[in-house]
């Protein structure tokens, strides 16, 4: 009897504790709403953790203005049959990604240079060379289903450096005692963020291990939406030829993606899957349709 | 000697054990992201039923592949499982790590903003001249397919959620 009485007495002078902590908390923030949002600004590797974490619509936003930077240098190919195909197939792989509920927009950029490109929010461009590049639907989903990888896995985001994320987390929360306009240092970091995922994309090319991860994932996405689960290293090895024969189109994808033949090697060993000759056929068909060949 | 167990015992540990079940199955979720759409079908090509807020709790009627059946006011749809939790929304908002609150919701209600959203990205627009390409990508993000032509597609070469192997 008494030891309970003990465990009673402590449990209530410890939520009394935890109440006068969480007061003592509010009431500095109320007195003082700045300085407490600054000098929690210092906490530490848990708050730039934290700040990292993007909303999707943010994402989306981010990769709007990113995809409208690609735009400004890579015309959008005028064919509307092939836009909507590349769409369909593009679509089959993002619904059985790790984001099935990102709605997922491709679109083929009018130029001969060998490249593809994912930008946050789900946006993917694959440049008209790369088409070229691909021999029928199940490599064309394989490619597709690699950039799906690299927005699943949030990789433009992760190239941005923590210490944005936080200025903006920092800048919100001060904006909360404001209303309307935009915050100059905002639209700046907005800018940056912008500049960061494109300066990626487009010269300083993710890690390898990102390039591999996206493999994996492709590869993975693209059997588990029905495709030939060899598909992205059978493009891989006809890459690794071009690559090995001094291919001049692959300047800017080499510039920006490890070799094939490192690819190759980290790309595990697919699924064995025999597709019916009559399935391979129509997708076959419908490719040669939209391509064009 | 053995004790029987009393025949209305027996029934009102069977019920219970039924009730136990239902509300299990009854189970409701709560919306951890700051908006989601509800879908008709399960995927994000699918028209929107509902859009609930973060915090909104949906009851769950199905499941399946990751994605749940919920009841929504204008009927049942379809969200995806990474936006729903067992508990109500702490505020995503890095806010709430930073100043150690843990629910933010009556800050953000103030907030003229919330990071970059809408007006940022018009402002950024405008300020680099950006109008035109931002227009391709409003229309990027209209599909250049019906959903019937998209199960179509699917459903014929065997690939997607429809055909795949999932």
């Amino acid at each position: 009897m008494k030891a309970r009485l003990v465990i009673i007495f402590m449990v209530w002078l410890g939520l009394a504790f935890l109440a006068s902590s969480c007061a003592s908390v509010g009431d500095s923030i109320s007195r003082d709403p700045m300085a407490a949002l600054q000098s929690a600004a210092r906490i530490g590797e848990a708050a730039v953790k934290a700040s990292q974490e993007i909303t999707q619509d943010q994402e989306i936003y981010l990769g709007r203005s990113v995809s409208a930077r690609l735009l400004a240098k890579y015309p959008l190919l005028n064919d509307p049959q092939l836009h909507k195909y590349v769409n369909l197939v593009g679509a089959g792989v993002a619904m059985v990604s790790d984001r099935p509920d990102l709605p997922f927009h491709f679109a083929v950029l009018d130029t001969d240079e060998v490249n593809a490109f994912a930008a946050p929010g789900g946006f993917v461009f694959i440049t008209r060379g790369m088409l070229k590049s691909v021999k029928d639907e199940e490599e064309l989903a394989a490619v597709l289903a690699h950039e799906v990888g690299h927005v699943c896995a949030k990789h433009s985001l992760k190239s941005i450096k923590g210490e944005l994320w936080k200025q903006v987390a920092v800048i919100t929360a001060q904006e909360g005692a404001k209303h309307g306009g935009v915050d100059p240092r905002l639209l700046d970091l907005f800018g940056q963020a912008t500049d960061g995922v494109l300066d990626t994309l487009m010269n300083v090319g993710y890690t390898q291990p990102m390039e591999y991860e996206a493999d994996r994932l492709g590869q993975t996405y693209a059997t588990r939406a029905g495709y030939d689960p060899g598909a992205l290293r059978r493009f891989a090895s006809y890459m690794q030829q071009r690559e090995q024969g001094q291919d001049k189109s692959l300047n800017a994808w080499l510039g920006t993606h490890p070799t094939f033949t490192a690819r190759l090697k980290q790309l595990p060993a697919p699924e064995k899957r025999a597709l019916a000759p009559e399935v391979i056929k129509l997708r076959t068909n419908r490719f040669r349709t939209a391509v064009r060949r | 000697m053995k004790k029987r167990i009393p025949m209305p015992a027996l029934i009102l540990t069977l019920v219970l054990c039924g009730l136990a079940v239902g509300a299990a199955w009854a189970e409701t979720l709560y919306v951890q992201r700051t908006k989601v759409d509800i879908k008709q079908g399960r995927g994000a090509y699918y028209p929107t039923v509902f859009s609930a807020q973060k915090g909104d709790a949906l009851e769950v009627i199905g499941q399946e592949g990751g994605w749940y059946q919920v009841k929504t006011p204008k009927g049942p749809g379809w969200v995806f499982g990474q936006a729903l939790a067992p508990q109500k929304a702490q505020s995503a908002s890095p806010l709430a790590s930073l100043v150690g609150k843990a629910d933010t919701s009556e800050l953000d209600k103030t907030a003229g903003f919330k990071g970059f959203d809408r007006p940022t990205e018009e402002a950024y627009v405008s300020k680099n001249n950006l109008q035109a390409q931002i227009q391709i990508v409003d229309r990027l993000q209209q599909p250049p397919f019906t959903l019937a032509e998209l199960e179509s597609f699917q459903k014929m070469g065997l690939v997607g959620p429809m055909g795949g192997s999932r």
